[in-house]
């Protein structure tokens, strides 16, 4: 059983490392955050008069 | 701006930077918040969990027993009817089950509140709704709504178990020894069709918890679910990282969960894995 529990536990490990590489990268390819922090702020910042 | 969020650096700089602090706990800090990611999911993680597992007991509480009944009289009009009622389940989509549930229950009887958490009570530092009888008034339609194709799932599983198992020579034996009804099927029955059944729900508790973003729309739930909507609006991508990040790890915890699990109620599974 403490073998079953470790190998399983090692399969996990590589999973979760896997997978921290993949979001990571996926969430990088979505666009720059720079650009979306940007524009909402000159969206919400107000008109002026002149 | 750029340089003050580390965005200047290479991928691979900024995934290792990622890594070294995500291995101590530090899984960036939100754009758009200011504060840790991991700080602003854990305050709304409570809500999500509290949901996630209510939907769950319920689906088991209904799911097994009517499955059971379903596979132990098959052609009864009962048996039928219970049978479409889980087609429905898996085939309605649940927003807009959860509008019309809104609507019967909330608008016209006006019996239950649309939406919110609720009344709620600190235990150990979480908060929690279902001990507090608004709390629960605030929690039942929504884990409903929620529980409804998980609910279907079980009463097919446990229906196809107990067709499977009831034709079984050991059931015949227990039968003919003189046994109990009862203890035929809450020893000999469920014991066996729980294999499936824990296996399935196992995988499945992640799914409620990831994909309960819909449910806590409709009913204005302050979990997860909105904070991961707006993140993902305003790309405030530490947020959306580390909410993901939580979601695999659940998930993995919870596959190894149900491994374990497994093998103590099939102990061939365990030496299957040994041999290969």
């Amino acid at each position: 059983m403490t073998v079953f529990i470790i190998r399983r536990l090692l399969q996990s490990i590589v999973v979760v490392f896997l997978m921290s590489l993949l979001v990571f990268v996926g969430v990088n390819v979505v666009g720059d955050p720079v650009d979306m922090l940007i524009s909402t702020r000159k969206q919400i910042r107000p008109k002026s008069n002149g | 701006m750029i340089r003050h969020f580390g965005l200047d650096k290479p991928l691979h700089i900024q995934y290792g930077h990622f890594l070294l602090n995500a291995l101590n706990g530090d899984l960036g800090k939100s754009f758009i918040f200011g504060m840790p990611a991991l700080k602003l999911i854990l305050m709304r993680m409570p809500a999500t969990l509290e949901l996630a597992f209510s939907a769950l007991i319920l689906a088991v509480l209904i799911g097994i027993p009517l499955g059971v009944y379903a596979g132990l009289k098959p052609k009864a009009k009962v048996s039928r009817t219970i049978m479409a009622g889980s087609i429905l389940g898996f085939s309605l989509p649940t927003f807009w089950v959860g509008l019309m549930m809104i609507m019967v229950f909330a608008v016209m009887l006006g019996w239950l509140p649309s939406t919110g958490r609720g009344e709620t009570v600190l235990v150990a530092g979480i908060e929690l709704s279902f001990l507090t009888l608004d709390g629960l008034s605030h929690l039942l339609m929504p884990a409903l709504n929620l529980s409804l194709f998980k609910m279907s799932l079980v009463i097919r599983l446990a229906r196809a178990g107990t067709r499977e198992v009831v034709h079984q020579d050991y059931m015949k034996f227990a039968r003919a020894k003189g046994l109990s009804e009862s203890r035929l099927i809450f020893v000999h029955l469920m014991k066996n069709i729980l294999i499936p059944v824990v296996t399935v729900l196992g995988l499945e508790l992640g799914g409620l918890i990831a994909f309960s973003v819909v449910t806590e729309t409709v009913f204005a739930w302050p979990g997860m679910g909105k904070l991961i909507i707006d993140s993902i609006h305003l790309l405030d991508r530490p947020v959306v990282v580390a909410y993901l990040m939580i979601i695999v790890l659940m998930f993995v915890i919870i596959n190894l969960i149900v491994d374990v699990l497994y093998s103590i109620l099939d102990p061939r599974v365990r030496l299957q894995d040994m041999k290969t």
